[in-house]
């Protein structure tokens, strides 16, 4: 069952108490929450998400209106994981933003099975291009133009490494786009399954995407690394790919890692693992997304 | 001079070196790669001109600098990150 399978009824319903349990990639989210924009949300976005099992999750997660007087005068939201708020209440008008936000806080607080890469990932079959990038170099909008023209998401924002085997673990969730983004994807892709556009949050305007349902059912199939491309977004450049040394790659990949630490050497031995097993490339890009999407369809074909 | 207790992984001319004691991960390049693999390859130490020596076939210097002065500089900075220690002969 998945959840598009639920009415607007069941899925307001669902999300109280005990919450619903939303497959999402390798973990059991349960979530609860009175907010409709949070209710709208999920059935949007998590349309093709299984429904986890009743008696567990990993998970227990909520956005609700805090306690106190302040929640009659301006509306609030506050995330609680397992009952405890890792952050401040924001505005009631951001509560789906703020889940998708503790739920990336979540994972990379706990999923230590994983050294957890602040990176987009998508894959050609089972083959991984991982984008490490801190926040403004387009990875975001490059990753919605490639699952927009094929291009399995595994991640826009978490890529997920299995400390163990080395392999990516997909965990496909909506894709987050900020500001002038928006209106490039909504350009690019006019029938792109987009929510309402949240204005005024800590990060700006903020708009998500649907993850691609084929690549939501594809959620058990690992993928294994094989190119690194960092992006680097430049007002009007031109779409150009260059041979990244590895050396540049692996300092990438750590620097972009939530828990690189957590893990010691098994996380510097397992990141340099994806190194040597991919090619390493830098991408620059001015915007053109039709570009970028050829350029990394060659890239693809070439292998 | 001997090498502390590292991983590492090098690619082309670059070394990048994880440092189990301060937990610190590093990036060396062009001489620094090379002392340090010349450290690694002699785990029980080694005297700085032996060091010198081993790497001088390796290295070309800009004109006016000198390899044992280039290498103590990189040693000290080394040493500062952990990496290595100075032991008596």
């Amino acid at each position: 069952m998945i959840v598009a399978d639920l009415s607007a009824d069941e899925l307001r319903h669902a999300l109280d108490e005990p919450g619903l349990r939303i497959r999402v990639g390798p973990i059991v989210v349960a979530v609860r929450s009175p907010f409709r924009t949070v209710v709208d949300g999920l059935a949007l976005h998590y349309a093709a998400h299984e429904i986890g099992p009743p008696d567990f999750a990993d998970f227990h997660v909520s956005v609700e209106p805090p306690f106190g007087l302040r929640r009659w005068f301006t509306p609030q939201a506050l995330f609680r994981f397992d009952g405890s708020p890792p952050f401040t209440p924001l505005p009631a008008a951001q509560a789906f933003p703020l889940f998708e936000w503790g739920l990336n806080w979540s994972i990379c607080a706990h999923c230590h099975q994983y050294v957890v890469v602040h990176a987009a990932v998508i894959a050609r079959e089972d083959r991984a291009m991982i984008l490490p990038a801190p926040p403004g170099s387009g990875k975001s909008t490059l990753c919605a133009a490639l699952a927009a023209r094929g291009w399995r998401l595994l991640s826009d924002e978490l890529t997920l490494i299995d400390i163990e085997a080395g392999v990516i673990v997909p965990i496909p969730r909506p894709i987050s786009l900020k500001n002038a983004s928006i209106a490039t994807i909504a350009r690019f892709w006019p029938e792109a399954p987009m929510g309402a556009i949240v204005p005024d949050t800590l990060k700006g305007s903020v708009a998500h995407v649907q993850p691609p349902a084929q690549s939501v059912r594809s959620s058990a199939e690992r993928a294994v690394p094989a190119w690194i491309v960092v992006p680097r977004y430049r007002p009007a450049a031109a779409a150009e790919l260059a041979p990244l040394g590895r050396s540049a790659a692996f300092m990438q990949l750590a620097d972009n890692a939530f828990n690189y630490s957590t893990h010691g050497r098994r996380g510097f031995e397992r990141l340099a693992d994806v190194v040597d097993r991919s090619r390493c490339f830098e991408f620059t890009y001015g915007g053109a997304l039709d570009d970028a999407v050829q350029t990394f369809d060659r890239l693809a074909n070439a292998a | 001079m001997t090498p502390q207790a590292v991983a590492w992984r090098q690619w082309d001319d670059d070394l990048i070196l994880y440092n189990e004691a301060t937990g610190s991960t590093h990036h060396l390049t062009s001489l620094g790669t090379y002392v340090m693999l010349a450290l690694l390859q002699h785990p029980a130490g080694i005297d700085l001109g032996a060091l010198v020596r081993t790497i001088d076939a390796r290295v070309e210097l800009a004109e006016g600098l000198v390899l044992q002065d280039e290498v103590e500089r990189v040693l000290a900075g080394l040493a500062e990150l952990r990496l290595v220690v100075r032991v008596a002969a």
